[in-house]
């Protein structure tokens, strides 16, 4: 495939694609299956298909990811956010917070003259984001793997729909997060972590469709490779990490796109 | 959130739709345009008409551009951006202004130079200093008075370089050619300023009251005061001394709101 269509879940077939291995080169990433790696790569050719360069973006939960300083070598203005420090102690100790611009990583991926220009940092809580963010302003919001974490499934689907009130009309939500695919009912709700199930992402798009903004249509097959077909159990060490498995449950990953209407 | 744009006006029907034109071609989406009419000619909904998302306020007399301030207060909680009738955006200005504030625990934001011109205000630091003080009438240091109480209060301006404007300074006081003009602008801008010296216990950069009037009652001077020995022919100052006295580029415009008489 030479790009992205929908709104899908990760894939085996991807890392093979035209699209995938170009944007993990660029991201500073060594190709391998895992889910992570696609995440990054996923959210980086959507903004290549659809603005390809410019523009101005906002990052949730930027943790240490390499996005920020990949969407500022396209010449996109930045502004990555994380949560504050108070509340990320779980996250600092696991090196996955970001405090600031000194923790988003460049090198191999952007100038650092450059990368200094166009990013900025602001602490957020995504659970409040704050008014300001909320006019409009953006061509670009994206989250890797975040709003999962934020106190529950109604909480992060009430972080999604917010959200899209920060872009401009026609502007691009891009985010990835956690996919129960194995079971439609039971799943794990945990204050800082959810299992989304498929009930959960088609109730979310109706709910974006109903607010005048549209999903890509989602994807939710499997795929029918070995790598597919694999769960990754704890502590992860698998050569295929595209599923695993988290407490009683199997997820994956999966990426949603939506446009802000006009 | 709605963003919206608001905008006195006073004796400048041929910039107005101008300057509102500008604001609704903004890359931001925008509630709408809120206009002040503060002119007795009330020409605003006129010269407006045909604009989409543009409301018209006409005041029945010239309530005074800090009065005119705080009625944007008291009509929206939203964000808003507030700029002038001789101000022309560009696309990307109010957006740049609101994604400053946004990233910003501070209060108050200026655009490119101009200050008070172009800027944005976030109500919780207005609701906590207090409103423009109406007595600052018609025009000329409220927005000193406003800055000194932020100040007060911690805050420190910020001037957003990305936030450019065009501003045509069309009714500038050099361009007053009528002395009678001049000497009302002249009176008014030095009562103003004898008034502030008076609530604040110096001009700007020395005032030594922390309180109004030093906590005590107000002494509003009257609207028609004069300065207590005029020269004989009112001497004006250049623009740049006048900025270098009181640093508020926009005290120096005699057009917007200056009542004409």
């Amino acid at each position: 495939m030479s790009h992205v269509t929908g709104s899908c879940r990760v894939r085996a077939d991807d890392f093979a694609s035209e699209w995938l291995p170009p944007r993990v080169r660029e991201l500073g990433e060594s190709l391998r299956l895992h889910r992570k790696v696609w995440e990054f790569a996923v959210i980086a050719q959507v903004y290549e298909q659809v603005i390809g360069s410019g523009g101005l973006a906002l990052g949730f939960g930027c943790g240490r990811e390499p996005l920020p300083a990949w969407l500022a070598n396209r010449g996109c203005r930045v502004v990555a956010t994380d949560q504050p420090l108070e509340n990320a102690v779980d996250w600092v100790d696991s090196s996955q917070h970001s405090g600031g611009l000194a923790d988003l990583p460049f090198k191999g991926i952007c100038d650092e003259k450059k990368f200094r220009g166009l990013v900025t940092y602001s602490p957020m809580d995504m659970n409040v984001i704050p008014d300001g963010f909320l006019n409009g302003l953006f061509d670009f919001t994206w989250s890797a793997g975040s709003f999962e974490h934020i106190g529950g499934i109604e909480a992060g689907m009430q972080f999604f729909l917010k959200q899209m009130q920060c872009l401009k009309p026609g502007g691009i939500a891009v985010h990835t997060t956690e996919f129960n695919f194995a079971d439609n009912e039971n799943t794990l709700e945990h204050h800082n972590l959810v299992l989304f199930r498929q009930k959960d992402l088609e109730e979310l798009e109706r709910r974006v469709h109903a607010q005048g903004d549209t999903m890509w249509p989602l994807d939710l097959e499997r795929g029918k490779t070995e790598a597919d077909l694999y769960v990754d159990p704890w502590p992860y060490t698998g050569e295929s990490h595209l599923n695993l498995a988290i407490a009683d449950h199997v997820s994956t990953s999966v990426l949603l796109v939506a446009q802000r209407g006009r | 959130m709605k963003l919206r744009y608001c905008l006195p006006t006073y004796n400048q029907p041929h910039m107005l739709r101008r300057a509102v034109e500008a604001a609704l071609q903004s890359d931001v989406v925008l509630d709408g345009v809120t206009v002040v009419d503060l002119s007795p000619e009330h020409y605003a909904a006129e010269v407006l008409n045909g604009l989409e998302d543009v409301t018209v306020l006409t005041m029945p007399t010239n309530i005074g551009l800090g009065a005119c301030w705080n009625l944007f207060y008291a009509l929206y909680d939203d964000y808003f951006v507030i700029g002038n009738d001789d101000v022309i955006v560009e696309p990307q200005t109010i957006r740049e202004l609101v994604l400053a504030a946004a990233q910003s625990p501070e209060a108050l934001f200026f655009g490119y130079k101009d200050q008070f011109s172009f800027f944005l205000l976030k109500k919780p630091a207005y609701l906590q200093a207090g409103p423009f003080d109406p007595a600052f009438w018609p025009i000329y240091w409220e927005d000193v008075c406003m800055s000194h109480r932020l100040q007060l209060l911690g805050y420190t301006p910020v001037t957003v370089d990305a936030a450019r404007f065009e501003h045509e300074h069309s009714r500038s006081l050099n361009a007053l050619e009528d002395p009678a003009a001049k000497a009302t602008f002249w009176n008014r801008f030095k009562r103003n300023q004898a008034y502030y010296e008076d609530k604040w216990g110096g001009t700007r950069g020395q005032e030594t009251h922390r309180l109004p009037f030093n906590g005590e009652p107000a002494r509003v001077p009257p609207f028609d005061w004069t300065p207590p020995e005029p020269p004989a022919t009112p001497q004006l100052a250049p623009p740049e001394a006048a900025i270098e006295t009181d640093n508020t580029p926009h005290a120096l415009e005699a057009g917007s709101v200056l009542d004409a008489e």
